[in-house]
């Protein structure tokens, strides 16, 4: 059956180019002032609306955004920020196919900074605490009852509400992965050396170090600490503390020192939150918060000709060069300026047993040079990103990593990462860190897990169901599907229902991320039933058989509708398994039936019957019986024509046996006749 | 090699029972003869004449069951017992015992029959082998239409 030449409309509905049945997204008419890094702005008309003024912005299909944060903020009902009016997948173009879009509200007013000004007019002290602050201070607060994080607080995803310019709006945070297009400056010092793609969703704390660089942007009129090079300002924030570093050189009161102060505090737990810094904002004395975490060693550890008194700066020194670190820390001068200059005996006690080849996280004999420093580095910098090769990332941030190596390459950074999840070093980051507490058995659970995904090697696991795992916004990669945008397996199904390949029954509809993705939405309980074909052993009639057990399995779950194309495909999918009847005709009356059904979308009609082992078992029977008959058959015609002398020997033996029994017969014929004609 | 020489050794076997068996039936013929000779003269003169047909068989027959005189001779009898009970019927003498070997008809009876027996030793086995042949290929014409129905339902893997 030529499946190209049967295609037809599902009865089930896929996505159309209008939002919610009102949201008309207008593609062509890109809003550039409205754009976001990874979305660009388009202009939307609400049929239904009553004249709000609304913006789109269209994701990339190939990165993750942060849908979980979406979908908790979009009751929010907020003037301080682009609340969110509706989202979901729209079809873009027949060419182009679908698109995630997120409607937002509208700003009145322009960006308070453009994005490519490094330095632009600084405003009046009064403006930005007395205005700007409370705008952002309620808008954080209102994201941060919802335990989401901004992440994107700078001042170039700042709006003005209004023309005049006097109030002011956060801008999204969703379209791209938390923090990633934050300069490091606005990152607190722990997330400073991280990849911007790893920075991860962080804390609230995270947030309001943000709103103090953001202040002290808007006070100075340009990006703090932006005339130094990036590594110094990074070594200074390590050293003196990113107060000192970032406020060095500006005129500012002491007023907004103050705030700044406690804003800008490399200690996540002292730094001040919406609490401190609203009853500075009234007027009360609040408490400011002084040092760094770091403690300083008594004496300095010297690692490539220079001495490290920061036990965090030794940290990213180390990472920065894992061959000559992996030497210095095996080294006893290493484990005792820890235990005595450090003057941290439970650090020490954590190294040796690293160095020891303590199995405890890796299960694993020997470690790679860069996985003993990375681990060392943790514990040297608990609070730190992990550090691994040219990645820096936090546990949070390794999906949108993940899925920025896998969407963008090199193949050594997609490796990189996997090693990285397959170590130990996210659990034992989740274990060491005290700023991510709140859920660490969950998080380590998550990693442990991950590292099993990564050694199993069937179909729904491996470094695809990793991808999905950590990036719940990321549609389905496979390029059987990707074009339709799916973000669950509905979408899914619908998709390779909306267009199946020409080479139908070459094309595995289950791909590794197809699989992966579906995986990935599964409960526990459910992955178990629906994916345990992918470890059954068997030959292709099981496999395929499995494949359509697994989209029967979720057509049921989903409750998507007819599926005809995609029944279609997998008809065609088939083939092997009606072949592995060797009964030609129940092959004709199986291959009917599944025809018959493909055409009516039902996948679980026809796994039922191609799942129905005794069709098999009879078949199975009734050849071995048949193959035993023909071969009986064969044989006795070999023999029959093959024992010609024979049986002309026993046609003699037989004739002359017949003539002597006729010969007796004459002979007593004619004594009987001879006698009674004489008796008579 | 073991098996040629068990089959050369099975081979004399035979031709000595044989003998000995040729050489048993030519004692009690002569027995018989010389009883029925001392007692039954005319008798044994139109056996004699009338079986010679059967003697002669007995005398070229290789078949291991004698079959060939088993067939020449009961026939050969069978024409020459009317020749025997016409001979007592009309008195038990020399002469009418030389009146019915030299009768024309009562030699063709005898003859004739023996004929038929000789008639009956080549022709049955022809008839054998024919039938038999006809059975075989009918037999085999069943088992190739079923052959052929059994590879038309079923998909064997050597096809």
């Amino acid at each position: 059956m030529a499946l190209e030449t049967k295609q037809e409309q599902s009865t089930s509905q896929g996505p159309s180019d209008r939002l919610d049945e009102r949201y008309v997204i207008a593609f062509g008419e890109p809003l550039a002032a409205l754009r976001s890094p990874f979305a660009e702005a388009v202009a939307v008309t609400d049929e239904k609306g009553h004249g709000e003024s609304l913006f789109a912005l269209v994701c990339r299909r190939d990165m993750s955004f942060r849908l979980g944060t979406l979908k908790a903020i979009e009751a929010i009902e907020d003037a301080n920020l682009l609340n969110v009016a509706a989202h979901g997948v729209v079809k873009r173009s027949e060419s182009e196919g679908e698109r995630y879009v997120i409607v937002l509200e509208r700003p009145a007013g322009k960006r308070v900074v453009s994005g490519s000004d490094p330095t632009f007019r600084p405003f009046p002290e009064k403006t930005v605490l007395k205005t700007f602050l409370p705008a952002l201070l309620k808008g954080l607060a209102a994201l941060h009852e919802r335990a989401v994080t901004h992440r994107a607080l700078r001042p170039d995803n700042l709006f003005f509400d209004d023309a005049d310019c006097q109030g002011i709006r956060l801008g999204e945070c969703v379209t791209t992965p938390p923090g990633m297009f934050q300069p490091a400056v606005y990152e607190p010092i722990e997330r400073a050396t991280a990849v911007p793609a790893g920075r991860g969703v962080g804390t609230p704390a995270c947030d309001y170090f943000a709103l103090g660089v953001t202040l002290l942007a808007l006070l100075t009129g340009r990006v703090p600490a932006s005339h130094i090079e990036p590594e110094q300002m990074i070594r200074g924030r390590l050293e003196i503390g990113s107060f000192k570093t970032l406020t060095s050189g500006c005129q500012i009161s002491s007023n907004a020192a103050e705030l700044l102060q406690g804003l800008l505090c490399d200690v996540p737990e002292k730094r001040w939150g919406h609490e401190q810094v609203h009853l500075w904002l009234v007027g009360r004395r609040v408490a400011v918060p002084t040092g760094t975490r770091s403690t300083l060693a008594y004496q300095p550890f010297t690692f490539k000709s220079q001495g490290y008194l920061n036990r965090r700066a030794l940290a990213e020194a180390l990472a920065a060069d894992g061959k000559e670190a992996s030497r210095a820390i095996r080294d006893k001068r290493f484990l005792r300026w820890l235990e005595r200059s450090l003057n941290d005996p439970a650090a020490a006690q954590a190294a040796a047993s690293v160095l020891r080849g303590v199995k405890g996280f890796t299960g694993r004999k020997r470690m790679k040079d860069e996985e003993l420093v990375g681990n060392l580095c943790l514990i040297l910098d608990p609070e730190g990103p992990i550090r691994y090769r040219n990645i820096r990332a936090t546990p949070d941030g390794m999906g949108p990593l993940l899925a920025e190596a896998m969407a963008e390459g090199p193949e050594s950074a997609i490796e990189d990462v996997i090693y990285m999840l397959s170590s130990s070093l996210p659990v034992r980051a989740v274990d060491t860190k005290t700023e991510d507490d709140k859920k660490p058995a969950s998080s380590m659970a998550l990693f442990l897990r991950l590292r099993g995904y990564l050694r199993d090697p069937s179909r729904g696991f491996g470094p695809e169901r990793c991808l999905y795992e950590l990036n719940s916004g990321l549609p389905c990669q496979s390029p059987l599907v990707v074009k339709s945008c799916p973000m669950n397996a509905e979408g899914v199904l619908r998709a390779l229902d909306a267009a199946p390949p020409k080479d139908a029954k070459g094309t595995d509809p289950v791909d590794p991320h197809i699989a992966a993705f579906i995986a990935s939405g599964l409960s526990f309980t459910e992955e178990r039933t629906i994916f345990n074909f992918s470890r059954s052993a068997g030959g292709l009639r099981k496999q395929r058989t499995a494949e359509l057990g697994l989209l029967a399995a979720l057509q049921q779950k989903t409750k998507v509708g007819p599926l005809c194309n995609l029944s279609r495909w997998l008809a065609a999918r088939l083939q092997p398994v009606q072949e592995s009847l060797r009964n030609r005709k129940s092959r004709r009356e199986l291959g009917a039936r599944v025809d018959a059904l493909a055409a009516k979308g039902d996948l679980l009609g026809m796994l039922r019957l191609v799942g129905n082992e005794s069709i098999f078992r009879q078949d199975n029977q009734g050849y071995r019986e048949a193959l035993i008959e023909r071969n009986t058959i064969r044989a006795t015609r070999h023999s029959l024509e093959e024992e010609g002398e024979h049986r002309w020997n026993l046609a003699l033996e037989y004739g002359r046996q017949i003539g002597v029994g006729l010969a007796y017969l004459g002979l007593f014929a004619s004594l009987s006749t001879l006698l009674i004609s004489r008796m008579s | 090699m073991t098996q040629a020489k068990t089959s050369t050794k099975l081979s004399a076997r035979l031709a000595h029972a044989r003998t000995r068996k040729t050489i048993t039936a030519f004692l009690l013929t002569a027995m018989i003869s010389a009883v029925l000779g001392a007692l039954a003269l005319p008798t044994l003169i139109v056996l004699g004449v009338g079986m010679m047909p059967a003697l002669v068989a007995f005398a070229v027959d290789d078949t291991p069951s004698y079959a060939v005189f088993q067939t020449v001779a009961p026939l050969n009898l069978a024409g020459v017992i009317p020749s025997i009970f016409s001979l007592w019927e009309h008195g038990h003498t020399i002469q009418a015992a030389h009146g019915e070997v030299g009768n024309a008809y009562s030699l063709m009876t005898m003859y004739g029959g023996a004929g038929i027996g000789w008639m009956l030793t080549f022709m049955m086995p022809q008839f054998a082998r024919t039938l038999v042949d006809s059975i075989i290929k009918v037999q085999l014409q069943r088992l190739g239409l079923r052959e052929k129905a059994i590879s038309g339902d079923w998909d064997f893997e050597e096809d």
